[in-house]
């Protein structure tokens, strides 16, 4: 029995699940974000497809590497959603409520994650990024950080806390049923896998003259890949846990280079070879290309799917891009320290009454991993204006009542609002939009309930201002009491 | 306590005597003398040398702080402004005092504010987080209304419940270590704004009528001892110093029990008339302590 591959497999998802939730978790540093979670396979190919860089280039150039070397390696040794499946599949197993995993006619589990892939590229056109985000594995592995920070952090739990909750143990629950079925049915990167996985360098084989047909390796199979009575192997299904070689009495099962022979029950659309290849790797890449372009030209508008009300976080440079590049993992709610970022069903915004965002934070802009928020330095940050506040002196505390307040003014980071003298002995409140950032601080501030007197008016497009270096007069000059 | 135990304990009092006797060239900080000033104003040491100077004038700080007393201590901690620019307390100050109350034997300190920016960040820059680490006192978080607890106020016109940091209903003494600033909307900032952080809801505040709450909050609790650190005073841009802020280094120190007395005659160190600013009139209707200066016994030291 050979079980040094699932040996090597176990361990290193134990290492990478630590790691990717340990660096969910606590850091927000901006070298060990974005190469560590660039390996993901979908955020890079969003990243790559709508704002090209030469990282996700890389990283996604890795993923295909892979894919045709080594068949769905990523699945097991990348994927959190995939290396969580298969720690759950070891909690059921342990507690026997697994159902045992027998071969599934794999046609049929193809019409119905074909019919999802259609609906992910449907809602990834149309924006709909409540349906890609439910979808893709990096979002929702991602999503279960955010869930676990915010139950042991100082925020509310809110509605939408129990919603994930609720989605996701629905999610792990459906393993009761069949190993991996969220990757057999649901998965966008699993589709796109299953149909170039069948066209890798390497791939697992049955050899017949040592198979005893025990049926071992059938019931261990976590994508129910393998059908013993016709000692085949559905190379597209794989996803390379090595459980059967591990579990082969007789050591029949081998993984290497190989050219397999054609079965003849296939049809011609399942033969392996080169202009099969080429065709479905061409269908693929045009389907995912044609619905970029669609995003990126905005061919279908996307505000409906945007409060135009909120502001977007520093980085976000444009609301297009903004809106295109996201896919709603919420990796920016998480690590933001001020819980303006307030997490939404298409995309986190800022949410002013909740709070601000703070004038000398660009966490959120380290942690994208698709590059909606590129990188943008504190420096920049504290000249980019993502709104322009506006007073009403209707209802403002120090105009309407004549009581000092000026806690828009106190809060303020670059003294866009600012103290003027209005009457005898009472200061009031002016807005100079030259320097404002639009962090929403005087918004947060403002006491007057159930609306704020002072309010930020969201940009489209963030604004790059012209404001000086602000340094500190400094003077020594010791005295003598006054009094 | 055990024989080992108390010589242990012994030997690090005497230490920390003796410490103190090679700094500040008197054995005072633990009260050997009692004199008894309402007031003590300092001049011209470092905060810590100025506190250490200053405080055996009010009778040391044995006077205060018991052994197995709980202190919390208030400090200013809620801009992002480094220890230079005067946005925060004086870390410095703050490791004095803190490690002298567990000198005394405190069974905890608790240092907390409820900032306004962040308080990762900010107790990070302040130079707060790093004066804590090492001793036996902790930063206890002020960031969520949890932490908070709805009091009713007595004999109050406007802030007739507030919610108050558990920390201001628990602790056995309660310190208040502000910064002295300017302030945009009341004029200045001291011992009395400072209290402002116990609580939740500022809006409340500014919504009603600012002063009087600020002066009002008093009749819950008073601190048990106020020291103003007026060592860094950022005369222009405050409360916050971020834009067009000047400081000017006076290396000065108020220590009072007599919380609306340390605010006049702060008031006066930045050049105001105390009647000018209209908390401390409010304070004076409160009877919070004495407004007129010659009422008291003060005790002015150069250092």
């Amino acid at each position: 029995m050979k079980k040094n591959l699932k040996i090597f497999r176990i361990i290193w998802q134990i290492i990478f699940i630590l790691a990717f939730f340990g660096i969910s978790y606590f850091s927000s540093n901006k070298l060990i974000n974005e190469y560590f979670f660039s390996i993901q396979f979908m955020p890079s190919l969003i990243g790559l497809l709508l704002n090209f860089t030469i990282l996700f280039l890389i990283f996604t150039v890795i993923n295909f590497f892979l894919l045709f070397l080594f068949g769905r390696i990523y699945c097991s040794l990348f994927c959190p959603m995939g290396i969580l499946q298969d720690f759950f599949e070891f909690l059921y197993a342990k507690i026997r409520i697994l159902k045992s995993n027998i071969h599934i006619n794999s046609r049929k589990t193809l019409y119905i994650s074909f019919s999802v892939f259609i609906l992910f590229l449907i809602s990834f056109v149309f924006n709909l990024k409540v349906i890609t985000s439910a979808l893709e594995p990096y979002s929702i592995s991602s999503k279960i950080t955010f869930m676990i920070k915010s139950v042991f952090s100082d925020t509310n739990i809110t509605i939408i806390v129990y919603i994930l909750l609720l989605y996701i143990t629905i999610l792990f629950s459906s393993l009761i049923i069949r190993k991996r079925f969220f990757c057999l049915y649901m998965c966008p990167t699993g589709f796109i896998f299953r149909i170039l996985s069948k066209f890798s360098a390497m791939k697992l084989s049955i050899k017949n003259s040592v198979c005893i047909e025990c049926g071992k390796c059938e019931v261990t199979c976590k994508t129910s890949c393998i059908n013993i009575e016709e000692q085949n192997i559905e190379n597209s299904l794989c996803i390379r846990c090595f459980n059967c070689m591990a579990i082969c009495p007789t050591d029949a099962i081998s993984f290497g280079f190989k050219y397999l022979k054609q079965n003849k029950t296939m049809n011609d659309n399942n033969i392996v070879n080169r202009r099969n290849f080429l065709k479905k790797l061409g269908s693929i890449f045009f389907l995912l290309l044609f619905s970029g372009i669609i995003r990126i030209k905005n061919f279908i508008p996307q505000s409906h799917t945007f409060d135009k009300t909120k502001t977007f976080p520093p980085g976000g440079n444009t609301l297009n891009k903004y809106l295109n590049n996201c896919i709603n993992c919420f990796r920016c709610v998480e690590v933001c320290p001020t819980n303006v970022l307030q997490p939404a069903a298409n995309y986190p915004v800022l949410d002013y009454e909740e709070s601000f965002c703070d004038y000398f934070c660009n966490d959120c802009s380290r942690v994208c991993p698709t590059d909606a928020l590129t990188y943008i330095s504190l420096k920049e940050k504290q000249k980019t204006a993502l709104g322009k506040s506006g007073l009403d002196k209707n209802i403002c505390v120090v105009y309407a009542k004549n009581q000092s307040c000026g806690a828009c003014a106190e809060i303020c980071p670059t003294g866009a609002v600012h103290m003027i003298a209005y009457k005898k002995n009472l200061k009031a409140p002016e807005i100079d939009n030259s320097k404002c950032v639009g962090c929403g601080s005087c918004e947060y501030a403002c006491p007057t309930r159930p609306v704020r007197a002072i309010k930020v008016e969201p940009f489209k497009n963030h604004k790059k201002l012209q404001i000086k270096e602000q340094k500190v007069e400094k003077e020594i000059k010791e005295e003598k009491f006054p009094f | 306590m055990d024989r080992r135990d108390f010589i242990k304990k012994s030997l690090k009092i005497i230490g920390a005597s003796s410490i103190g006797y090679l700094v500040s060239g008197t054995p005072l900080i633990l009260g050997q003398n009692s004199n008894n000033y309402e007031l003590v104003a300092v001049q011209g040491g470092s905060p810590d040398v100025m506190f250490k100077k200053g405080i055996p004038y009010l009778g040391g700080l044995k006077k205060f702080i018991k052994k197995g007393d709980s202190v919390a201590i208030k400090v200013n901690a809620s801009w992002n402004s480094s220890p230079d620019d005067g946005g925060n307390t004086n870390p410095t100050l703050v490791k004095t005092v803190l490690q002298a109350c567990l000198d005394l034997g405190a069974k905890e300190v608790n240092i907390f504010d409820h900032t306004i920016y962040n308080a990762d960040t900010t107790y990070r820059v302040s130079g707060i987080k790093n004066a804590v680490s090492g001793t036996k006192a902790k930063i206890v978080p002020a960031s969520s209304p949890k932490y908070f607890n709805k009091v009713k106020i007595a004999n109050t016109k406007i802030l007739n419940t507030a919610e108050v940091h558990e920390l201001v209903l628990s602790a056995d003494k309660l310190i208040n270590i502000p910064v002295l600033k300017t302030h945009g909307s009341t004029k200045m900032t001291s011992a009395m704004k400072n209290f402002m952080g116990i609580v939740w809801d500022r809006s409340f505040y500014h919504r009603n009528g600012l002063h009087r709450c600020i002066a009002e909050i008093f009749n819950y609790r008073k601190p048990d001892l106020n020291i103003v650190d007026a060592y860094n005073v950022m005369v222009r841009g405050g409360p916050s110093g971020y834009y067009n802020s000047k400081v000017v280094t006076k290396k000065m120190q108020l220590i009072s029990t007599d919380i609306l007395a340390v605010d006049v005659a702060a008031s006066q160190i930045l050049g105001f008339k105390p009647e000018e600013i209209k908390y401390l009139n409010d304070g004076k209707d409160l009877n919070l302590g004495k407004f007129n200066l010659d009422e008291l016994t003060l005790k002015k030291i150069y250092i």
